[in-house]
């Protein structure tokens, strides 16, 4: 009995599809049944075991120019073919092809939760925004290495597509290592059977980083944007200045709903009356449940210092306090909800013209 | 904009490039042992190290205390 035969669609670019060069950039989504251009080397690869049933092409610019909508567009077309393997490009180091192509094979893959696959030059910005969301083959720079990408991709398509699985794993998954498929990393953490115990392995690594031998690192860090550092203020006297915290003060009763862990959600308070100076401390509430509260609620200014900066308000050190205290709850909350929330208080606050902040945290 | 924080290395790698170094985790700008006159002392100490640092040039993410004096 013949196994069936995997169906396969594949995402090409204008110039890869035979539809013409940068002049055609801007051309929208075609289909074409069957391989086109590279699909060739594509369909040699995959021998008998699968089936190109059709070809997605579109224009880089028509692509790039609403990463949304056009993914969707693209979805549906794939979607009509019921594939079970989805490859795009290879894109080497073309970045608005790349970025189409890891676009795609996104899509594709969280909405018919089939293999997607495609494959890089590591320089393309394509593999940093989508390295987490789709297999990307490590490429060379150039379509010069077309025949050896699109032989590393399908060896990993069918890979995926056999259903073994992969026996140093605990949980019962076909999660095949980037260093034998030569893929970059998913970013992806797995807990493994290993031969050593952990306090071994931790020797053997921190010994190998002394010794300056290669490692390589079961978990890698992230790296933070360098942020221009605002230039220094000239003048105090003429400023306004802001307070905003992130230590969870709210008023009793917790009205805008933050959470005590991974809490999403600022708002503002007008300090007149939350922070009045003839405060009462059964007012407040610390919804911040990753320190102990008791010091910040006998006196929030030890959290929020409205007190100590109006003196040098008064005094004419600094020109003036902004009337608004701007409030969240920073405890285990995700490094890029954080980002986005400190995008949104920023704005906020440039709106308003100030000119500094005091941020406090705890 | 200056951060105090009293875990002034998350700050210092998440990119903030003035952050000062606060007193305790349970209590950023003040110290519950001393008397309210000691204390507001201190704030105000606080609050004056900030408002130098905010007219201080730096070049990237740069830790400063209440008593270095740079």
């Amino acid at each position: 009995m013949t196994q069936k035969k995997l169906r396969v669609v594949h995402y090409l670019n204008q110039f890869f599809g035979q539809i013409g060069g940068e002049d055609k950039a801007d051309v929208g989504f075609s289909v074409q049944e069957g391989p086109v251009g590279p699909g060739m080397a594509l369909k040699n690869a995959l021998g008998d075991q699968a089936e190109i049933v059709a070809t997605v092409i579109c224009g880089d610019n028509y692509y790039s120019k609403d990463l949304d909508n056009t993914s969707k567009e693209g979805l549906e077309l794939v979607k009509k073919y019921e594939p079970d393997l989805f490859f795009a490009g290879p894109a080497f180091h073309a970045g608005r092809y790349g970025v189409a192509c890891g676009s795609m094979c996104k899509n594709v893959g969280e909405n018919l939760g089939i293999p997607v696959i495609t494959g890089m030059f590591e320089e393309n910005p394509g593999v940093n925004m989508y390295q987490k969301y789709a297999y990307i083959i490590k490429t060379g720079n150039s379509a010069r290495g077309m025949v050896e990408a699109v032989n590393k991709m399908v060896k990993l398509g069918l890979k995926l597509t056999s259903g073994e699985l992969n026996e140093h794993l605990v949980l019962d998954e076909v999660r095949p290592r980037p260093e034998e498929y030569d893929y970059f990393s998913r970013i992806i953490i797995r807990n493994e059977y290993t031969k050593q115990i952990t306090a071994e392995r931790c020797l053997d690594l921190l010994l190998a980083k002394i010794k300056g031998e290669p490692f390589e690192s079961d978990v890698v860090m992230p790296v933070f944007e360098r942020i221009e550092p605002p230039a220094a203020i000239p003048d105090l006297s003429k400023i306004e200045v802001a307070l905003v915290s992130d230590g969870g003060l709210v008023p009793k009763g917790n009205p805008d709903g933050f959470s005590g862990r991974g809490n999403l959600r600022w708002t503002t308070y007008e300090i007149e009356d939350f922070l009045p100076e003839d405060y009462s401390k059964v007012d407040y509430e610390i919804v911040h449940t990753g320190y102990f509260p008791v010091e910040v609620l006998e006196n929030p200014n030890r959290l929020v210092p409205v007190e100590a900066i109006r003196e040098q308000v008064s005094q004419g050190k600094v020109g003036k306090l902004h009337p608004t205290f701007f409030s969240t709850s920073g405890n285990a909350t995700v490094s890029r909800g954080c980002a986005e929330m400190g995008v949104e208080i920023a704005a906020e606050l440039k709106n308003r013209g100030i000119d500094a902040v005091i941020l406090t945290s705890t | 904009m200056i951060q105090i924080s009293a875990v002034p290395n998350v700050a210092q790698m998440v990119g903030v490039n003035r952050v000062l170094r606060g007193q305790t985790i349970t209590c950023v700008v003040g110290n519950s042992v001393l008397t309210r006159e000691q204390e507001d002392d201190l704030r105000r100490k606080y609050v004056l190290r900030s408002l130098e640092l905010l007219q201080k040039d730096v070049d990237g993410p740069t830790l400063f205390t209440l008593d270095d004096g740079s």
